[in-house]
């Protein structure tokens, strides 16, 4: 998973042709569908790697 | 007289028509979008030339009337050849304030044109623009993507002998 | 993972001054140091700090490094990133604080400001969607579509927003009129056809934070029930241009734009038009021509655009500014926060484009209702090289001045009409003493009158004959019975044009003469221009007492017109002058006097 936008396991089926309504959601308190540590910790590695500090993220 | 007459004939000659239609190809049939394609043209050209703007008329099936009125009402398309290097003087309120009619003027004593002229020689178009939003480096000028800024008119003759 | 992250101020103020060669140093620094790879580089959105550009600022630590130049960047690789220690020396100083500020937030000029607008410029990378979700964005839109279209209106409406473009009407009651007009095709229509000299709020908004702009157009096509949206935007903004494309190719992607968005059956594309320099298209019946690929003129109201705008069609169209607040507004508890700030006419905050005679220019962005003397000597440190503050231009050229004697007049769009003035866009130019208001008058005059599309005939010819008047007034040949000319036209101009150019384009001319008429009547009774701006109303003269000798004018004059030995008192030969200023810039005794042609008198202070 290199941005939001990709699946972070088969269960992720969100693309522009076939879109899930909790998106937006999913990016930074994902995975919504399905509880996984490793797919939680795959969307966590990306914002660590650019949030700039603790206030950083909004959710 | 004779000498604009020679220059226009030696530009015209230069206008590759195939390269006007495949410039504008993509707005063929959307006549809407002939601000669009008139950019592109300008791109291309440095400015309109008339032989462009015609085929532009007769492609996109709109009366070269109405592209003219349309092409004379905005500042951005130029009716004749410009310099290598495009002068612009900007004239926001904060640049103004600060100077910068002392600035354009010690440039057109330079140069000896004014404002929406070029040299004979192509070297340089004075042009004015109403803010390139670095007020604080106010008076400020462009040549070409350059900026110079936090001018005096004493600095103007080193600065435009850097462009030859 | 990062250690650090550098974000390098990549706006045009910046890289006016150099940012893009202090960047190409960092790199190589960091290359020599073999570290490159340990830290983030940004090249992005604005600070808003333009005077003491180009500005780096360090995360997570917050250190604000300004003035750089690219040979400080050995010490700051050295000295900062691999030792650890900030580098003083290239903190922020001022006369406003007492030792070099550490932090972002100890220096004085963010002190008052307040980022609703801003929130994410030089923040995030403006290139970076996955950035824009991090702090929040989209989800506004998300819940938008969870709602139907009466509720957004309302809570819009609820929020008390107001058109950040210039006039300030209701932005909820202009989308309830759209979404009431029956239409199976409607447009939303960003107006970033920024203007006004002296104002780029709204392309430091596009170039620092482009997708809020378009989750603010997304949210109001959704609540009018549009499917198609168009930025018309400067051609002169290239930088914005390209960020707008990124960010609208990155939300098609990510199915944030498109057909059936997230689900909700809801669809919408997004167009960008680049405009070719004509002012009046900023006025908004004009842009919509404009993007029809007509000549860019105004029609008559009724029918407003929200009726019959874009192509015949029920249109909304908003400023940039308008749109960067909608997510903040629309978002879960959006509307108790956005009430908060502000005063009861006018909520939430302004950005505003500083620049003038003023010690820090730049963008800032501050609560709706502060007051002029806290912007102009709290957020922007008082008046450059300490003259006297004598008054501030609102609104560019179709706004007013407000006089030292009103500075603490709170800005909001209620006070500010009545002082003559309007919020317009956000441009503030200070003046000083050495600003000529008779100058200012025919500057912005001059501006509108080359701009006026010619439609009405009164803004065609109207501003044209006061333009002559204050030609005339400026070369010394103004008349007693011209000031009640110029009202009088003016008067005529303002009641007689279609558009908010012709409408409001006297009120430079028309406040300058409420608030210095003396001035006026000093440059046509008296030929005297106590500003030293109007050429042919004053003499440059050196007070030989005063007069060390050291040069320096002799020197900066280019056309010689300065005699003198060394050590010895200088003297102008009035006859080669051309009134260019260059001496009084590089005279370091204040020796250089503004006298009356012809007199000997000492009128300078």
């Amino acid at each position: 998973m290199k941005e939001f936008v990709d699946h972070c396991c088969e269960k992720c089926t969100h693309t522009k042709e076939n879109p899930c309504k909790d998106f937006v959601l999913c990016c930074l308190e994902g995975p919504i569908c399905h509880e996984n540590e490793s797919c939680a910790k795959k969307r966590k590695a990306i914002i660590d790697k650019v949030a700039l500090n603790e206030h950083f993220v909004i959710c | 007289m004779s000498t604009v007459v020679e220059t226009r004939e030696a530009v015209t000659e230069e206008i590759d028509l195939s390269k006007v239609d495949s410039l504008i190809e993509p707005y063929l049939g959307k006549k809407e979008m002939v601000i669009p394609a008139l950019q592109k043209v300008q791109d291309h050209f440095g400015y309109l030339p008339r032989p462009a703007v015609e085929r532009v008329s007769k492609q996109m099936r709109i009366p070269l009337s109405r592209i003219y009125g349309v092409a004379t009402f905005y500042a951005q398309f130029k009716m004749k050849p410009r310099g290598r290097y495009i002068i612009r003087v900007c004239k926001g309120t904060a640049c103004h304030i600060q100077g910068s009619p002392k600035i354009a003027e010690r440039i057109e004593d330079i140069l000896s044109i004014e404002s929406g002229e070029t040299t004979d020689d192509l070297r340089f178009t004075l042009e004015e623009v109403a803010c390139i939003g670095a007020c604080a480096l106010a008076p400020v000028i462009m040549i070409n993507e350059n900026p110079h800024g936090r001018l005096t008119p004493d600095k103007v003759k080193d600065i435009l002998d850097s462009y030859q | 993972m990062y250690e650090k992250h550098l974000m390098i101020c990549g706006a045009t103020g910046c890289l006016s001054s150099g940012s893009s060669q202090v960047e190409e140093a960092l790199i190589e620094e960091l290359e020599k140091h073999g570290i490159k790879d340990k830290y983030r580089l940004v090249m992005g959105g604005c600070p808003g700090f333009c005077e003491v550009g180009p500005l780096i600022v360090v995360y997570p630590d917050e250190v604000f490094y300004s003035r750089l130049k690219p040979k400080d960047m050995a010490e700051l690789v050295e000295k900062h990133l691999v030792g650890g220690e900030i580098v003083e020396r290239l903190l922020y100083k001022g006369p406003d604080v007492d030792a070099p500020a550490r932090f972002y937030d100890t220096i004085p000029f963010y002190a008052k400001q307040k980022f609703n607008v801003l929130r994410n410029s030089g923040l995030i990378d403006p290139e970076s969607i996955d950035e824009y979700i991090m702090r929040g964005g989209y989800r506004a839109f998300t819940r938008a579509l969870n709602m139907d279209s009466t509720t957004i209106c309302e809570e819009v409406k609820q929020a008390g927003l107001r058109g950040r473009g210039g006039a300030g009407f209701s932005t909820g009651l202009k989308w309830e009129l759209t979404y009431k007009a029956p239409s199976s095709k409607k447009y939303v229509v960003c107006n970033a056809d920024e203007g006004d000299p002296g104002a780029f709020m709204d392309r430091s908004i596009l170039e620092g934070d482009p997708h809020a702009i378009l989750e603010g157009m997304l949210i109001c096509g959704r609540a009018i029930g549009a499917d198609e949206g168009y930025i018309y935007c400067r051609a002169e903004y290239p930088l914005a241009i390209k960020r707008l494309k990124t960010a609208i190719e990155d939300a098609e992607r990510y199915g944030l734009l498109g057909e059936n968005i997230l689900g909700y059956g809801f669809n919408f594309k997004m167009n960008i038009k680049e405009g070719a320099g004509a002012f009046v298209c900023g006025e908004e019946t004009a842009l919509l021509a404009s993007i029809e690929g007509k000549r860019g003129m105004p029609r008559p109201r009724p029918p407003f655009p929200a009726q019959s705008g874009l192509f015949g069609k029920p249109t909304t169209i908003n400023n940039v500014e308008t749109f960067a607040n909608v997510p903040l507004i629309v978002k879960e508890g959006g509307v108790d926060e956005f009430v908060k700030v502000g005063t009861d006419g006018s909520k939430g905050t302004k950005v505003f484009a500083l620049a003038g005679k003023i010690r820090n220019t730049g963008l800032c962005e501050v609560p709706m209702g502060i007051t002029i003397r806290e912007i102009i000597y709290d957020v922007g440190g008082g008046i450059k090289g300490g003259r006297a503050f004598k008054a501030v231009q609102a609104g560019g050229p179709s706004g007013g001045c407000i006089p030292d004697e009103l500075i603490d007049l709170p800005i909001d769009y209620d006070s500010l009409n009545q002082a003559g003035a309007i919020m317009g866009s956000g441009g503030l130019v200070v003046m000083d003493e050495r600003t000529c208001m008779v100058d200012l008058a025919r500057y912005f005059l001059s501006f509108t009158q080359k701009e006026s599309c010619g439609k009405c005939t009164p803004c065609r010819e109207g501003t044209k004959r006061m333009l002559e008047i204050l030609n005339r007034i400026s070369e010394g040949l103004g008349k007693p019975e011209d000031l009640d000319t110029l009202d009088s036209l003016a008067t005529s101009i303002k009641d007689s044009s279609l558009c908010g150019l012709g409408q409001t384009c006297p009120n430079p001319v028309l406040s300058t003469i409420r608030y210095f008429r003396n001035e006026y009547e000093e440059h046509i009774e008296e030929h005297f221009c106590r500003a030293g701006v109007c050429k042919e109303l004053f003499n440059y003269r050196i007070d030989e007492e005063k007069c060390t000798g050291c040069t320096a004018c002799v020197k900066a004059c280019p056309v010689d017109a300065i005699k003198g030995e060394k050590k010895e008192p200088h003297e102008i030969i009035q006859e080669l002058c051309t009134r260019c200023g260059s001496c009084i810039e590089k005279c370091r005794q204040d020796c250089i006097m503004i006298t009356p042609v012809g007199s000997e008198a000492d009128v300078s202070n």
